[in-house]
């Protein structure tokens, strides 16, 4: 089982900090949280910054990243600084 | 058209004296930063001693302060830079700037030193100086609480007056942090600055600009970024982005990644620390963080505090992280320096060199360390020079972290090789701002242009250094420039195929970037909310006539003069540098390409500025530019 760990505004959207699954890939991540939170929180997660154990996934295959038992996978709301 | 006026004011005579700007100055340099470098440069000689009486410290304004513009409160202090002998230029949100120029002053510029501690009083126009005796010593806030509330006050807090060399300059809660501003004025024996007045600010075209900024706040509200985002997360936002990307320095940048990064987030701090926002006045971002250190509510870190006083001496504990952020406000020391130097210090330790009796991950001890670097109190005296003294002292060069003798921003480069060129061509040291921030668009912006890429970059750096240059001189926020981004791309989000599409096309339209500078101003002839709304404000502010293509032609020439400035005091190429540690290090060991390749991208950089190999402003660039020197 993999955690999904959600922030900001998707944490509105699910009602939950976070949850486990076992998926294998982060796009079946997605479609578990458009299954079961609807399609609102499916684009707020899709278009959030996604990790991987704290790693971004636009370098790791993006939606396609593989993930395993235990990983951690964070949905974090864009943010800004200077 | 109303002209500035400014005050020459000297501190050893005890005179002060009307300082006329004319209107081709003023039309040429505005105010703010680049007013500050303009006036640093003609009225000061090189070689001059930061710290001494024939130092000229600029305290300045610009035409949008005060006038209730978006994020217009910032002001500035330009000064020989103490950490590096260049140019500095260090802005601060406070309330001192707004109220100056209702007491009838656009500027200041000071020079002497007083005989004793004094500060400066001017209330509707008229200066006095006046004994600072009873406040010397006073951290920042205690000292103005001495003053009624509604004046605008600059101070300087046990620090500036120990000449710590990062010592900064506090207004309300706000700093001008960078590069020593509070140890000019320590030196000084100025302690405060203090202003009250009740002259309206000048508007030209008053039905205008009112509706104009009516449709900008709008405008930023509904941004994703300076609407949702920042008024909720505040910049500290940026650690779980930075650190997700390799950016994040940590164990004084030897990695750009850490374990406990979630535990120091934005998120957190929103999650378990936060009381409320806040911001700057006139500001409708509201990004500022309140907490509560010692169940007294405060101003909060921003995301370089957090970075460097939290992974880079890996500390996990955000309770550790506000109550230095404090201390370092209170002393008036820059919160980025000090932490710089303290992880070189705990390196020191770690190599058996030196020790000052700090170590990564040890935190008891920390504000007590803080407290006697600020009053130079035993071996702590060595740490209030900062991280380029000490690698002299000491050795270890490649693992001070500093460009210029400044040191570096909380954004690890190796993984973000533009924000690396920034870091080495800013002209005030190793700044993120200054240097034009392209991490924005390498690690922690919504667009990943190819973090390791070398093409591209030069020509990106030097548009956004020239930008953010223009909207800082024109005295706003550079928060306010995250409007260029446009929103809908914040709706697709980072993973999505024209996000990263975005990214590539920033990079492949290097061509067209690099030969921007020398169709300015011609080239964008127009004002557009959508791209830099400040020109039609400081159109109408000032009655000047503005574009887009004038105001960012405008930052090129505070850029070149800055770096004219630098030059004569004998600063060279060879100083657009970073330490080895980020250039022959790679950060992952398994992959060589993640050092900052700078000997790739100089040389570019140098061509698209329109510099000579030796890194200075051509003959024909300065004509351009209308720099005759």
């Amino acid at each position: 089982m993999a955690y999904l760990k959600y922030y900001g505004e998707l944490r509105e959207l699910t009602g939950a900090e976070q949850e486990t699954y076992p998926g294998d890939d982060i796009k079946e991540c997605l479609k578990h949280i458009k299954t079961v939170y609807g399609k609102e929180a499916y684009a707020e997660a899709k278009r959030s910054l996604i990790t991987v154990n704290g790693k971004g996934i636009l370098n790791t295959g993006n939606y396609r990243t593989r993930i395993q038992d235990q990983d951690e996978i964070r949905f974090l709301p864009l943010c800004g600084g200077g | 058209m109303r002209l500035p006026v400014y005050a020459k004011i000297d501190l050893t005579r005890r005179k002060a004296v009307r300082y006329p700007i004319n209107q081709e100055m003023f039309e040429k340099y505005i105010g703010g930063k680049i007013m500050g470098s303009r006036l640093l440069y003609d009225l000061t000689s090189p070689g001059l001693d930061p710290l001494s009486p024939e130092a000229v410290l600029i305290i300045n304004t610009c035409p949008a302060n005060g006038t209730g513009a978006p994020s217009s409160s910032r002001f500035n202090m330009s000064f020989k830079n103490v950490m590096t002998g260049g140019i500095a230029t260090s802005n601060c949100g406070g309330t001192f700037g707004m109220m100056l120029k209702r007491a009838g002053y656009d500027g200041l510029i000071i020079t002497g030193r007083a005989k004793n501690p004094c500060y400066l009083m001017i209330i509707d126009g008229e200066i006095h100086l006046k004994s600072a005796k009873e406040f010397w010593g006073m951290e920042a806030q205690e000292v103005q609480k001495q003053f009624p509330q509604e004046y605008g006050k600059l101070v300087i807090g046990p620090a500036g007056e120990h000449l710590v060399r990062y010592a900064c300059a506090v207004s309300g809660e706000r700093v001008a942090g960078r590069c020593g501003a509070g140890a000019v004025m320590g030196s000084k024996n100025l302690k405060a600055c203090v202003a009250y007045g009740t002259k309206e600010p000048y508007i030209y075209d008053r039905e205008g600009f009112d509706r104009y900024v009516e449709k900008w706040v709008r405008f930023l509200q509904r941004h994703p970024m300076t609407g949702a985002s920042l008024p909720k997360y505040g910049s500290a936002g940026l650690v779980n982005k930075a650190n997700a990307s390799d950016a994040l320095p940590t164990r004084n940048f030897r990695k750009g990644s850490y374990e406990k990064a979630d535990e120091i987030s934005g998120e957190r701090l929103a999650d378990t620390k936060l009381v409320k926002n806040s911001g700057c006045t006139s500001c409708p971002v509201r990004c500022e963080r309140r907490v509560k250190v010692h169940d007294v509510e405060v101003k909060g870190p921003e995301y370089e505090t957090v970075g460097l006083f939290g992974s880079n001496i890996e500390n996990a504990d955000l309770d550790v992280i506000n109550e230095v952020n404090y201390l370092a406000d209170e002393l008036g020391m820059d919160t980025i320096s000090l932490g710089g130097t303290i992880a070189f210090a705990m390196e020191l330790k770690e190599q058996g060199i030196a020790d000052f009796g700090v170590e990564f991950g040890r935190t008891d001890n920390l504000t007590e360390v803080i407290r006697k670097i600020a009053y130079r109190e035993g071996i702590y005296d060595e740490l209030a020079n900062g991280s380029k003294w000490l690698a002299k002292r000491y050795g270890q060069e490649a693992a001070a972290i500093h460009a210029k003798g400044l040191e570096l921003a909380s954004y690890e480069p190796r993984q973000s090789v533009g924000m690396g060129l920034g870091y080495a061509t800013s002209n005030r040291g190793g700044c993120h701002l200054n240097g034009g921030y392209l991490a924005l668009f390498e690690s922690v912006g919504v667009i990943s242009a190819d973090p390791l890429a070398t093409k591209g970059k030069p020509e990106l750096t030097v548009m956004l250094q020239n930008t953010m240059e223009a909207v800082s001189g024109a005295g706003f926020c550079l928060f306010t420039a995250y409007s260029m981004i446009p929103s809908f791309l914040f709706r697709l989000g980072p993973s999505h195929w024209f996000t990263k599409f975005c990214g590539k096309a920033l990079l492949a339209a290097r061509g067209v970037l690099g030969i921007m500078w020398k169709l300015m101003p011609g080239l964008l002839p127009f004002n557009s909310m959508y791209l830099l709304p400040h020109a039609q404000t400081l159109k109408l502010i000032t009655g000047i006539s503005m574009t887009t293509g004038k105001f960012m032609q405008l930052g090129e020439r505070g850029y070149n003069l800055e770096r004219m400035y630098n030059y004569r005091e004998g600063m060279t190429a060879e100083d657009d540098a970073l330490p080895e540690r980020l250039t022959k290090t790679p950060q992952d060991g398994g992959n060589p390409d993640t050092v900052v390749k700078l000997q790739e991208m100089l040389p570019r950089y140098y061509q698209v500025r329109g510099w000579g190999r030796d890194g200075y402003p051509s003959k024909q660039k300065r004509r351009q530019l209308g720099l005759y020197e």
